[in-house]
């Protein structure tokens, strides 16, 4: 008898590529700041290392790493919308990480799996492309006259309505 | 009203307060300083790290699959030294005495390899083991030794540490020695084989999967939230609008999390074999479709219910697609047929809603089977039977004279001899009514019986054929050549009495016989047996016919498959054993392993019972042809 052996439940390629595609996009829009840039390349590098081993943790440690970097260079003057787009790549390219390492586990590398993987994918882009054309609106309106009390009045109201909406469940208890 | 409407509500208000602000500042009558700019910063920043501390424990979670490409591994035996040892024959009795310490086990178990294999006298063995001149290894011989150093005893850091491992090691230094004393050796003296075991059991297979269909989250999201805390928190903080801003990335993200749900699914599987009934051996590809009966499905992971027993050879019976409302989607692989009947099981579904931050299990139904009956393949070359007088005609010629066609003797008429066999020449010239015998060619009744408990199923390696499997094969080789022989001939298996074949003759009983083998829920890997054998061998001795003969396929492990074979001997069945030997030797356990089989087998040729051991390298012709010879 043979194939006995186990499957190859290593991270698929197409959602592990496009996660680095989005890394790499976070990457150029770090370039602004050295110390962002520099940052954003050892996330980029832990996250490839996550990839390829299968480890969560490192992707989602290369992920933080990427965000923590793109904020660095926010602080130290960096455009507004070159970080917003840092930020969402960052968080896209843990989203496609995460789907490339429970799809590997599930189904295998060779598994047919390229509908699903760019289904998912052209959905989290579009989600976020329309947080960075939302963004830059918001920026945009609001950068001109600077009315603080308004600024501080709607960041805590989502922080709030953040908070919440994480005590609502999706999954029905 | 509870804390999250609260929340709500607060955030609403806020919310509606920053947008009339924002298009005619100065309406509300709030100074806003920059120490406030940092309270709140200060405050969303500390609710981050709360946050993150509170989720630590949580996880992105995933629903493990199976392995379903891979045929069950075969459990190769002796892996587990405890079992071998609870077990092991004494030296005197094939129970053994069921020691319970594991120093008072190896010791039995020396005694009896010195007696029984060496052919010392149990009092001798004894003090020999007590000596430690049993082995010229001293330390196992120390360790068996009746003035056994005791460095236990010494209460050192090492001891409280170590302890365990260095007893488990001492263990299995004097198994290996026991073994060598048998004659066993091998490579490898740690306990654990090569890495399939050492997972422990793979799950092959869906059918009887425990699955939770309830929706539950992934965690796939874990941490956008925090991201938004910590934007708001710094940009705030040090003043600064980009990093604020950035906060919306993570906000995007959560709500889409949130927002997308779940729809119900509603799917429908179909499978279509290439072929059926194929020959053991032959590809078999296998198709399957998948229809969405439900809304927009757009993350479906299937991986459909390869039969445990098949290993699958060519493409994947893995498939993640996104469907939408009625769309079907069809993929193909290929499996290897074994012989005998391997049903499918559930396909096994994971779906996600479009975020992956819920996730739903089901099994779907999509019942098929294969069933792959060997072709006959009679035996070439003559089977060793067990001498014997029956009562129907056949090819084996018996010692008692009667029917027949060859010439034996002439004796002296008695009332109720037929007529025709009246030697009528010599009533002629004498007178005298004589009446000629013949030689009597009686078939022999033969019961092909199967030893099928689950502990059978065990392989030199895990990628071996077990000695089911072999077992099973040999019987389907043997059946057709008995037959041949012109033997009546029947097929049983161990454990229950459903499984039966009585002994007959002819072309349809051929191949029944054939299809019993191929089908019988009792040959299949995944058939549970009453595992107390006193509990059906009542009816199995009830349904044999008298004057039948035994051919039984075991690997003889266990000393009950060597009783049963003396029990069914006992009840006047001759009993002849072909013994697949499925034992192997990288571990000292699996060693010990092979020493106990090798005692149970010379157990039953002591017994005057013959054993054809079986190595998986001979064929069966090499094996009945040396027993031939050998009588």
């Amino acid at each position: 008898m043979s194939a006995d052996h186990r499957i190859d439940r290593a991270p698929t390629r197409p959602s592990s590529a496009l996660a680095l595609v989005a890394a790499v996009t976070t990457t150029v829009a770090g370039v602004y700041s050295p110390v962002a840039f520099a940052g954003c390349l050892l996330g980029g590098l832990v996250l490839v290392t996550g990839l390829a081993a299968g480890e969560q943790q490192a992707v989602t440690a290369g992920s933080a790493i990427l965000v923590v970097a793109v904020l660095a260079g926010g602080s130290s003057g960096a455009p507004v919308v070159a970080t917003l787009v840092g930020v969402t790549g960052a968080l896209l390219a843990l989203d496609l990480g995460s789907t490339a390492l429970s799809l590997g586990e599930q189904l295998g590398r060779q598994a047919p799996t390229l509908r699903l993987e760019l289904v998912h994918a052209a959905a989290s882009t579009l989600v976020g492309l329309g947080i960075v054309a939302a963004g830059t609106a918001v920026h945009s309106v609001v950068v001109g006259e600077q009315p603080e009390t308004a600024a501080l009045g709607l960041v805590v109201a989502v922080v709030v309505l953040l908070l919440a909406l994480r005590g609502i469940e999706v999954v029905p208890d | 009203m509870n804390r999250r409407q609260l929340l709500f509500g607060v955030g609403v208000v806020l919310f509606g307060a920053g947008v009339v602000e924002l298009l005619a500042p100065g309406t509300l009558p709030v100074p806003v300083a920059e120490t406030l700019l940092t309270v709140v910063g200060g405050l969303t920043l500390l609710s981050a790290a709360v946050l993150s501390l509170l989720g630590r424990g949580e996880r992105l979670t995933h629903a493990d699959t199976p392995e379903v490409e891979m045929a069950t591994p075969a459990e190769v035996p002796g892996t587990d030294l405890e079992s071998v040892l609870d077990e092991f024959p004494g030296p005197d009795n094939i129970r053994g005495d069921g020691f319970d310490t594991r120093r008072r086990q190896l010791t039995e178990a020396a005694v009896t390899v010195l007696a029984r294999i060496r052919g010392l006298d149990t009092g001798h063995a004894r003090e020999q083991v007590a000596q430690g001149v049993w082995t010229d290894r001293t330390r196992a011989a120390e360790y068996l030794a009746d003035d056994l150093p005791e460095p236990e005893r010494e209460l050192t850091l090492r001891r409280l540490f170590a302890s365990e491992t260095a007893r488990e090691r001492s263990h299995l230094r004097t198994v290996d020695a026991i073994a060598a004393a048998a004659g066993v050796e091998g490579r490898g003296d740690s306990q654990l084989g090569d890495g399939a075991e050492a997972d422990g059991v793979v799950d092959t297979g869906t059918a009887g999967r425990d699955v939770d269909t309830g929706r539950h989250r992934t965690g796939h999201w874990t941490g956008v939230s925090l991201v938004v805390l910590v934007c708001v928190g710094v940009g705030l903080l040090l003043g600064q609008p980009a990093v604020l801003l950035a906060g919306a990335a993570g906000l995007g993200y959560a709500a889409y999390a949130r927002v997308t749900q779940p729809g119900t699914v509603d799917l429908s599987v179909s499978r279509s074999l290439g072929e059926t009934d194929p020959d053991p051996g032959e590809q078999v590809e296998v198709t399957v479709t998948v229809t969405n009966n439900g809304g927009f499905c757009p993350d479906l992971r299937l991986v459909d219910g390869v039969p445990a027993s098949l290993p699958v050879t060519g493409g994947s019976p893995r498939y993640g697609t996104a469907l939408r409302a009625g769309e079907s989607v069809t993929f193909s692989y290929t499996v290897q047929a074994v012989a005998g009947r391997h049903e499918f099981g559930p396909a096994l579904v994971v779906t996600r809603n479009l975020s992956s931050s819920v996730e739903q299990e089901l099994l779907v139904e999509a019942g098929s089977e294969i069933q792959a009956v060997p072709s006959p393949e009679p035996l070439r070359g003559s089977v060793p039977l067990r001498h014997q007088p029956t009562r129907y005609a056949g090819e084996r010629v018996t010692d008692t004279g009667g029917e027949g066609l060859e010439f034996r003797t002439v004796r002296e008429y008695r009332p109720g001899d037929s007529l025709a066999r009246i030697d009528w020449n010599r009533r002629a010239r004498t007178g005298e009514l004589t009446t000629l015998e013949f030689d009597r060619e009686r078939a022999t009744r033969v019961v092909i019986l199967l030893d099928t408990r689950r502990s059978v199923q065990t392989g030199p390696e895990p990628e071996a054929s077990d000695a089911l499997e072999r077992s099973v094969a040999g019987a389907q080789r043997l059946f057709p050549a008995l037959l041949d022989d012109g033997h009546q001939v029947g097929i049983a298996a161990f454990g229950g009495g459903e499984c039966y074949l009585a002994p007959d003759t002819g072309a349809r009983h051929r191949e029944q016989g054939r299809e019993l083998l191929a089908s019988d829920p009792a040959f299949q890997a995944d058939t549970n047996h009453h595992p107390r054998p006193w509990y059906w061998i009542p009816r199995l001795r009830a349904t044999l016919p008298e004057d039948t003969q035994l051919v039984v396929f075991s690997p003889l492990l266990d000393p009950d498959a060597a009783r049963l074979v003396r029990r069914f001997e006992a009840y006047g069945h001759p009993t002849t054993v072909v013994s697949p030997d499925p034992t192997a030797t990288e571990t000292p356990s699996r060693r010990l392993m092979r020493v106990r089989r090798r005692l149970l087998v010379s157990h039953l040729r002591g017994a005057g019972i013959p054993v054809l051991d079986w190595d998986p390298s001979a064929s069966l012709e090499e094996l009945f042809t040396r027993e031939v010879t050998a009588r």
